[in-house]
């Protein structure tokens, strides 16, 4: 093992962290990284080699390319490519015109789902027999980056084009041959049917002409519709043409309020300030204001003048409010730019920002701003978030990220059932540390069921990794946050046992079993308390107590068979009630799916003896327990069929 | 192995050790100069001004990149006045120095008539030709292959630089003339040893020695029809005629609007008749479109219609058939997870399922009948774990950067029909070595059992090779035993049978940087470390990898005899035979971040 050289630099992570965040920061600030590069295209010499033509085949784009995905743009048996570039355009569409009096043949495979084979055979092989030579090609769906090539196979012939055979293997396992397949012809090609289908050629290659596609100039202007407004700071203001200081907050407690900042040298400013004017009418009666702030007192000039300010505010035909913007007003408007999109450097003039009542920034317009599209984008505001998400994007279409489950609970149990219980267990305590509810504060709300919910899972989720005493604190958190909840007081009275606070555990479940002598579940739960404390005695005689309440009592059989089959006391075991009762459980609805009903019948059969039965059951239930990451009950299976195989031998 | 690992990191810490010191210029003064300036540019609010940062070479504290940032910039200039034409020899020969020695080149002569359609290859002859002037040498270079006037295509890339006693430098450059007459495009590559005085203060040129291949093609190109095919759809231009920069600044960071463009496209018969359709992924706040392929070629915007205009950020779509019914499904990686939209068999789909990613974006999706029981399975890439509210990265913060394992989780998912598919990522063997930010995936059978293997390309950490192997844990990592570990930033994958010899071959997207060719060769770099570790760090910036599958289960290397290393910063790249001959060729996409500055970290 080689010592790392950089084993001798002080403190590499953090230098190297840094040197990330700063390349990261030039780019945000306009530096190119390795750009203006040619794509590149490899040609095949035949002998192992390639040589690298891409301007010969007129492929070297300069373009930041990204996607790559080979396609037949004009049915003729060639590829053609489909490349899409952060840079514009971002689509390609590229037609191979190659001259070479080579020929070609297409195929398109189906798989018969009856044979075991994706309809879709994704994997398939073909092997194609070519005069001297064979070709090999595979169907794949999904390679290169980020893309998806067709599913036509492409079989370049070389100019002599005799196909001698063609054998397809199906991800199925079957080898088939197929005939009828021709060279310059597109064929499909079924599981199961030795003749190929031949498909008509449409050639529409006269039809398009190629062009360089021209792109538009840059705009300047950018409108950014914020989908989740941010409020300004408490306390921002400016001073208004008599000096008087105005506070944005007394402004926007009325109404929205359009913040225009301009520069008296900048001409297009004032031309926008006289279109504000003439639309003063049409801004009252949508019930909003306009501000006109100039930013001339920024510059570092010494020739600004209140006076010729105001007189230029007057002669542009403005009506309003207007002031001069101070450099806090500035930086904050700038910042909340920087917050709010990536690509924002100087903050030009005239920039406009429309705020809603209640000092929301809601809109930013940098350059000029149609009055027309500030009046529409007022009607839009404050109607609730599905319209700012509506409103944010400049085209339609549908934010389909609405459809997932966002609860905490459903997405940590999605990473538990995924196998993944540390993110699920992380997940639910970063979202309890972000949600603290105020100790005390109306215990039964929703907000407080919810997270008692989540207090309880992740209870759940720490038992399950044997964390006992961390489970406990988490389930008289869910208790506590919901107090009349029955469940929610057997569980942590269950989880006490697990803790091995045996005192209390045992108090408290006879406690419940004295409020409630007549519920076969106290009765239970009192059995569970004894068996988790390893008092397989007692507990027995709970679950008994239990059934004779209710014989259909689940968790009671549950427990009874398990002490049968498996308790350390000889005199407790019972292999052929141990198989009774578990196969009554397993006879309740669901039970055939349940591997840890399915691993106390096996632990059942195998105390009674049957450890040929015993093994089947164990190692089904071990499949299922897999499949669904139930990582406790894996260990208790593996557990019994090392007893099962040591028996065995 | 540690010192692998972590170098892959540093090789971007040298390269962005260069940026540390930003020296941000001096303010312009004011008054009336300054109004001139803002009337020139977009009038801005004063004290709002940033400059795009210069580039300073030095410091990095490489003295090698000094010298390397002036011959870059003379050959350039000399690169742009030939392809202008203008006035190239006088140039050329004010980079000599007054005892500038002579230059030796070599190259092929070519006969006076040649085969038309082909690909011909010429190498050089064995005499050397020397002159006493440097012009000379090239024009008798063009001269020969009938370039002078028609060079359109001029580059020099530095890849090895020395300094060597009395105020020398050496470099090594690869060179490219291209151009094009009587029909043939004529490519001229060649390696150059350039040699340079510093003795005047100035970098001035001693000697040149070169040799140069000449590639002859005529066999026509490709040609661009997205104008003809796609200018009439309604918003195209609109929204594809403008760069990812345009739109990172005007659509929120929150809807997910990546600054590296990582949109891909998939191409499918979405609405079976027998044509390919293709639909493409869109940035945050743009809506993903779907273009069906009209009979006479052109396309037509079905996205709305077809209910898949998703505006949330999406990188990656991969178009199967997940039920059996004969049509192509969708799966849709968008920034909350996973959608998969049931299609009609005539292109208009419906959500089945939305499955959310265990804290992860997913990237590249990929599909295959993994478990051999009738039905298509599918793997997606996570490259990154997503980020909090208001959070936006660029790049990604691999650590512990020695072995970067906290990138997003990748995920396999295996379709339990229905329309219902789990998470069997942990189950089936696939969670180890399962974050090393996941760029792309492919699947194929490499060893020829019969079942679906699948290959991850990672940009940080080695890639996997997962050998399927049926049993109870049935996938296992062998890219070390396999030798497809393929050290560097991984982007693409693309299997296919280059060598027509029957076994599926591996071409790996990597990047090939000069920058670090240059550096890690250097003796100061990581001083002191063995042979290995430097030739490690060489490898890393290499470039893109071809894999040789010679059997038994295993690769050969043969990037560098095959020729297909130097695809620069590569993202997509494919096997495919462009010319019909049977034998596949490469297309590379690439290039990281081009933007509107003319200097290039």
């Amino acid at each position: 093992m080689s010592k790392s050289p950089l084993s001798q630099t002080s403190s590499p992570d953090s230098s190297y962290l840094n040197s990330f965040s700063q390349l990261a920061g030039r780019i945000r600030s306009g530096n190119s990284f390795s750009g203006n590069e040619r794509n590149s295209a490899f040609y095949n010499l035949s002998n192992g080699k390639f040589t690298e033509i891409s301007y010969s085949l007129g492929l070297d784009f300069l373009d930041d390319g990204r996607g790559l995905a080979i396609t037949d743009l004009d049915d003729d048996g060639d590829p053609d490519y489909c490349v899409t570039n952060r840079t514009a355009p971002r689509l390609r569409l590229l037609r191979n015109d190659l001259r070479t009096g080579n020929r070609w043949v297409t195929l398109r495979l189906y798989g018969d789902p009856e044979k075991n084979c994706p309809r879709d055979p994704v994997g398939a092989r073909v092997e194609m027999k070519v005069g001297s030579r064979t070709l090999f090609r595979t169907l794949y769906a999904g390679d290169s980056f980020l893309s998806q090539s067709s599913k036509w196979l492409h079989f370049g012939l070389g100019n002599s084009g005799e196909i001698n055979s063609v054998k397809v293997r199906w991800p199925s396992g079957q080898t088939e041959s197929f005939v009828g397949i021709s060279p310059g012809g597109k064929f499909i090609i079924n599981q199961g049917v030795t003749d190929a289908l031949p498909v008509t050629l449409t050639g529409i290659k006269s039809a398009l002409a190629p062009a360089t596609q021209t792109m538009p100039d840059p705009v300047e202007t950018a409108r950014i519709r914020l989908s989740q407004p941010l409020k300004l700071p408490d306390k921002l203001k400016y001073k208004d043409t008599n000096g008087k200081i105005i506070f944005i907050d007394d402004l926007t407690s009325e109404g929205p309020v359009l913040i225009n900042l301009w520069a008296s040298w900048c001409a297009p400013c004032i031309l926008e300030l006289g279109e504000f004017g003439a639309a003063n009418k049409r801004f009252s009666e949508a019930g909003m204001k306009v501000l006109a702030l100039s930013v001339d007192g920024l510059s570092d000039s010494q020739d600004f003048q209140p006076e010729r300010i105001k007189s230029i505010v007057k002669d542009s035909g403005y009506v309003g409010m207007a002031g001069f913007a101070d450099e806090r007003i500035v930086s904050v408007l700038n910042a909340l730019i920087m917050e709010t999109i990536y690509q924002h450097r100087d903050l030009p003039v005239p920039t406009s920002f429309l705020i809603d009542k209640g000092s929301w920034m809601t809109v930013i317009y940098k350059g000029l701003v149609d009055v027309d599209q500030v009046l529409q984008d007022q009607s839009q505001m404050g109607l609730g978030p599905q319209v700012a998400l509506r409103e944010s994007s400049p085209f339609t279409g549908i934010w389909v990220g609405n459809g997932f489950k966002k609860d905490p609970i459903s997405v940590a149990s999605v990473y538990r059932r995924s196998g993944y219980v540390d993110e699920a267990r992380d997940y639910l305590k970063d979202f309890i540390s972000s949600h603290k509810i105020i100790p005390g504060s109306d215990p039964g709300s929703r907000k407080s069921s919810q997270l008692s919910e989540i207090h309880f899972l992740l209870g759940e989720i720490l038992a399950e990794e044997k964390k006992f005493k961390d489970s406990l604190i988490q389930f008289k958190a869910a208790l506590h946050l919901n107090p009349s909840s029955k469940s929610m007081l057997m569980r942590k009275i269950y989880a006490l046992a697990q803790a091995k606070n045996n005192k209390d555990a045992i108090e408290e479940a006879l406690g419940i079993v004295d409020k409630f002598p007549t519920d076969p579940n106290a009765l239970t739960l009192l059995g569970d308390v004894y068996y988790a404390l390893g008092q397989s005695s007692p507990a027995s005689e709970a679950f008994i107590r239990a059934l004779k309440l209710n014989s259909k009592t689940i968790p009671a059989l549950r427990g009874l068979a398990l002490i049968r089959a498996t308790a350390e006391e000889e005199e407790l075991r019972n292999g052929k009630e141990a198989v009774r009762l578990a196969e009554f459980l397993m006879s309740s609805p669901g039970a055939s799916q349940n591997p840890d009903f399915i691993r106390i019948l096996a632990a059942a059969h195998f105390e009674s003896g049957d450890s040929i039965k015993s093994k089947t059951l164990a190692e089904n239930a071990l499949r299922m327990a897999y499949d669904r990451s139930l990582l406790l009950l894996i260990n208790e299976i593996e557990s019994l069929l090392i007893l099962i195989r040591e028996k065995q031998k | 192995m540690l010192f692998l690992f972590r170098s892959l990191v540093t090789v971007l810490l040298f390269l962005s050790l260069f940026l540390i010191s930003c020296k941000k210029k001096e303010r312009k003064s004011s008054g009336s100069e300054d109004l001139k300036i803002k009337e020139a540019k977009a009038p801005v609010v004063p004290g709002t001004e940033t400059e795009v940062p210069t580039y300073d070479p030095g410091d990095g504290g490489w003295k090698i990149e000094e010298w390397n940032n002036e011959i870059i910039s003379s050959l350039k200039k000399l690169s742009k006045k030939l392809i202008n034409n203008d006035d190239w020899e006088i140039f050329t020969n004010s980079l000599c120095s007054s005892n500038f020695e002579g230059v030796s080149f070599t190259y092929p002569k070519v006969p006076k008539s040649f085969e038309r359609g082909k690909v011909l290859l010429f190498s050089p002859e064995n005499e050397p030709r020397t002159m006493n002037v440097f012009s000379e040498s090239i024009s008798g270079l063009l001269d020969e292959h009938s370039l002078i006037g028609r060079v359109e295509r001029s580059s020099f890339k530095v890849v090895g630089i020395e300094g060597s006693a009395k105020k020398k430098v050496s470099c090594e450059a690869i060179v490219h003339f291209a151009g094009r007459h009587d029909e043939v495009f004529r490519e001229l590559k060649g390696t150059l040893n350039l040699k340079w005085d510093l003795e005047s203060g100035e970098m001035k040129l001693l000697r040149v020695d070169g040799s140069f291949r000449a590639v002859y093609s005529s066999i026509g190109q490709f040609v661009d029809v997205t104008q003809s095919s796609l200018g009439e759809v309604p918003e195209f231009a609109e929204q594809f005629y403008r760069g990812q920069d345009h739109w990172t600044g005007r659509l929120e960071m929150l809807t997910g609007i990546d600054v590296g463009g990582w949109q891909g496209v998939a191409v499918a018969d979405i609405n079976n008749d027998g044509k390919d359709d293709m639909y493409v992924a869109q940035p945050g706040g743009l809506p993903n479109r779907l273009y069906i392929r009209n009979s006479d070629g052109t396309f037509e915007d079905r996205s709305v219609a077809s209910g898949t205009d998703f505006l949330d950020s999406c990188h990656g779509n991969l178009f199967v058939d997940l039920d059996n019914d004969g049509d192509q499904d969708l799966i849709s990686g968008v920034l909350d997870g996973v959608v998969i939209m049931d299609n009609d068999g005539e292109g208009n789909f419906t959500r089945r399922a939305s499955m959310v990613l265990p804290a992860a974006v997913p990237y590249s999706i990929s599909a295959a009948d993994y478990d051999v029981d009738g039905d298509l399975d599918f793997y997606v890439c996570c490259y990154n774990k997503r980020p909090g509210v208001n959070r936006h990265h660029l790049f990604a913060r691999p650590v512990p950067y020695h072995d970067a394992n906290n990138g997003g989780r990748n995920a396999l998912f295996r379709n339990d029909g229905n329309w219902a598919f789990r998470n069997v990522t942990k189950k089936e063997g696939l969670d180890e070595n399962n974050r090393r930010f996941s760029y792309a995936s492919s699947w194929e059978d490499y060893d020829n059992d019969g079942d679906l293997d699948l290959y991850v390309a990672n940009d940080f950490g080695r890639n996997n090779l997962y050998t399927n192997e049926g049993s109870r844990i049935r996938f296992k990592d062998v890219a070390e035993e396999t030798g497809v570990v393929d050290v560097g930033p991984g982007m693409s994958v693309s299997w296919g049978d280059y060598d027509n010899d029957g076994k599926p071959d591996l071409y790996v997207g990597n990047m090939f940087s000069s920058a670090g060719h240059r550096i890690s060769s250097q003796d100061r770099f990581h001083k002191g470390a063995d042979k290995i570790t430097k030739d490690y760090y060489r490898r890393h910036a290499r470039g893109n990898s071809l894999y040789k599958n010679i059997g038994n289960g295993s690769f050969r290397d043969v990037s560098l005899s095959a020729g297909v290393s130097v695809g620069r910063w590569a993202w997509s790249s494919r096997l495919g035979d462009m010319d019909g001959d049977g034998y596949q060729d490469i297309y590379v996409a690439n290039g990281f971040i081009t933007q509107q500055d003319s200097g290039d970290l």
